[in-house]
């Protein structure tokens, strides 16, 4: 269980992080919020590398700076991936078996493994600096998963990845999830819907949800309307245009409105209760 | 011990430019001097300290690359946290270099007197460098500006010659006393080995 206690982090005058207060079991949870949200910094944070200000993360109970466990369990993929470029992809994933202190009698085995979880089992003998930047990506995925990881840290992993990548993505942490605490951090809401247990909005900084999907769904229940862009005018109150399309020729706009409308109510996606948020809406 | 054989080998072409200096040009410039007229001992002097000194930054530099320039330096830093620091791997980075030092050294025992107190002293400069090299690129963030720096100062001060408090190489290498200003030499050397330390294990966590 990873915990996070009143965690605040501040750069220069900058906050970055209030207060943040999260417990994480064996679940696999969404970290949603904007660019510049704090997502990366929280990541970091609760990886290791930020020191904050203020709070503490805790790994089973002990701050993860002096646990033990917490280093050898934890897998971490940031934003940025991709070092060692002249070494094959093989030694790549032999270098972090290393710094993860797997035992090298191991190695072999939870490198083939990991690479058959992101496809790129043919590619352990080509070297790192003529791997695509998707292929990159999933490299990047399959270090994180790499032995008998228990804490995966995900910075936007689905992140240049084509769409059959992302469904294997989402299989594969559907798979691994039995027992482990991931957090994936991502601006994208169907990676979110599709993969994750519960959700955590973040937004400047702050914590506003978190739950499960159909909890921050059911934010947005009957506030969610289908309205003719003739129409708009007639809309009552505070409202907030989520998306244009056309059908048979007529424009529509779907409307997250507070007030009770007139027209159709919609079905409220996660993109809507996540809107709701951080539209300053609830 | 298996992760620097990798890093090493992600060097490729870049880790045989010392051994090609070390070992091809370093004996070719001294076989030329070897017809010379006069005693060509003080050639040798000034032969080894203006190429081995510096190019013991040469590995060092290189590795450290991957843990401050590549876009995988996060990772590295998040995964080597309870790992060895990056200073242990300049300190074995220098210790190699020493090695294949003390093999040209050894052939150079037949050609030259004196060889010994020459070789403390480039081993010491060789660690200054290095430990400079090291302290530059973790305050900088970046291998570049630290491998022109000490190329510029090992070629300014080994060819501009004369006293200056701040150059670490001597002329006429002949005995013991020649060896006392290494001692200085040897505490800025760990000076900047410390003070790198520091900045590694504070400053680099909330520099990403």
């Amino acid at each position: 269980m990873l915990t996070v206690n009143n965690l605040s982090k501040r750069f220069q005058h900058k906050e970055v992080l209030l207060s943040i207060n999260l417990v994480l079991e064996n679940k696999v949870y969404g970290l949603l919020g904007a660019n510049g949200a704090g997502k990366t910094t929280l990541l970091r944070c609760m990886a290791g590398l930020f020191n904050p200000q203020q709070g503490e993360v805790l790994y089973h109970g002990e701050p993860i700076h002096t646990s033990k466990s917490f280093h050898h369990d934890l897998g971490y993929l940031p934003q940025s991936f991709g070092m060692f470029q002249e070494l094959t992809l093989y030694e790549m994933m032999d270098y972090i078996c290393s710094l993860r202190n797997i035992s090298p009698s191991q190695c072999p085995s939870a490198i083939a493994r990991a690479l058959e979880s992101v496809n790129l089992e043919d590619k352990t003998g080509d070297r790192v600096r003529s791997l695509s930047g998707g292929m990159l990506r999933r490299a990047g995925i399959a270090q994180a998963i790499l032995g008998d990881t228990k804490v995966m840290l995900l910075d936007e992993p689905t992140a240049g990845l084509d769409p059959s990548e992302r469904i294997r993505f989402k299989n594969t942490i559907s798979r691994l999830k039995q027992d482990k605490t991931i957090l994936i951090s991502t601006h994208i809401v169907e990676d979110v819907d599709a993969s994750c247990d519960s959700v955590i909005v973040i937004d400047k900084g702050r914590i506003l949800f978190n739950g499960s999907c159909a909890e921050l769904k059911n934010i947005a229940l009957n506030k969610v309307y289908h309205v003719k862009e003739t129409d708009l005018a007639g809309i009552a109150g505070e409202n907030f245009s989520l998306k244009v399309n056309e059908t048979e020729g007529k424009v529509y706009h779907r409307i997250l409105a507070r007030d009770k409308q007139t027209f159709p109510c919609q079905e409220p996606s996660l993109e809507d209760g996540y809107m709701w948020l951080v539209k300053g809406m609830a | 011990m298996r992760r620097l054989y990798l890093e090493i080998k992600n060097l490729r072409f870049y880790y045989s430019i010392p051994l090609v200096v070390l070992f091809i040009l370093i004996p070719l410039t001294a076989l030329a001097t070897l017809k010379k007229a006069g005693d060509p001992f003080p050639s040798f002097v000034t032969i080894c300290q203006l190429y081995i000194p510096c190019f013991a930054s040469w590995w060092p530099l290189f590795v450290l690359k991957d843990y401050l320039n590549s876009p995988g330096k996060e990772l590295l830093f998040v995964y080597k946290q309870s790992q060895d620091s990056l200073l242990g791997k300049m300190v074995i980075l220098w210790s190699l270099y020493v090695l294949h030092i003390l093999l040209l050294f050894l052939v150079a025992t037949f050609l030259y007197e004196f060889v010994w107190f020459l070789f403390i002293a480039v081993i010491i400069q060789s660690l200054f460098l290095t430990a400079l090299a090291y302290f530059l690129a973790i305050l900088l963030q970046n291998t570049f500006v630290p491998l022109i720096t000490i190329f510029s100062y090992s070629l300014i001060f080994m060819l501009a010659g004369g006293y200056s408090p701040l150059n670490i190489f001597v002329e006429g290498l002949r005995d013991v006393s020649s060896l006392d200003k290494f001692v200085f030499v040897l505490v800025a050397a760990f000076i900047f080995l410390y003070a790198g330390l520091q900045m590694e294990k504070r400053l680099y966590k909330n520099s990403i």
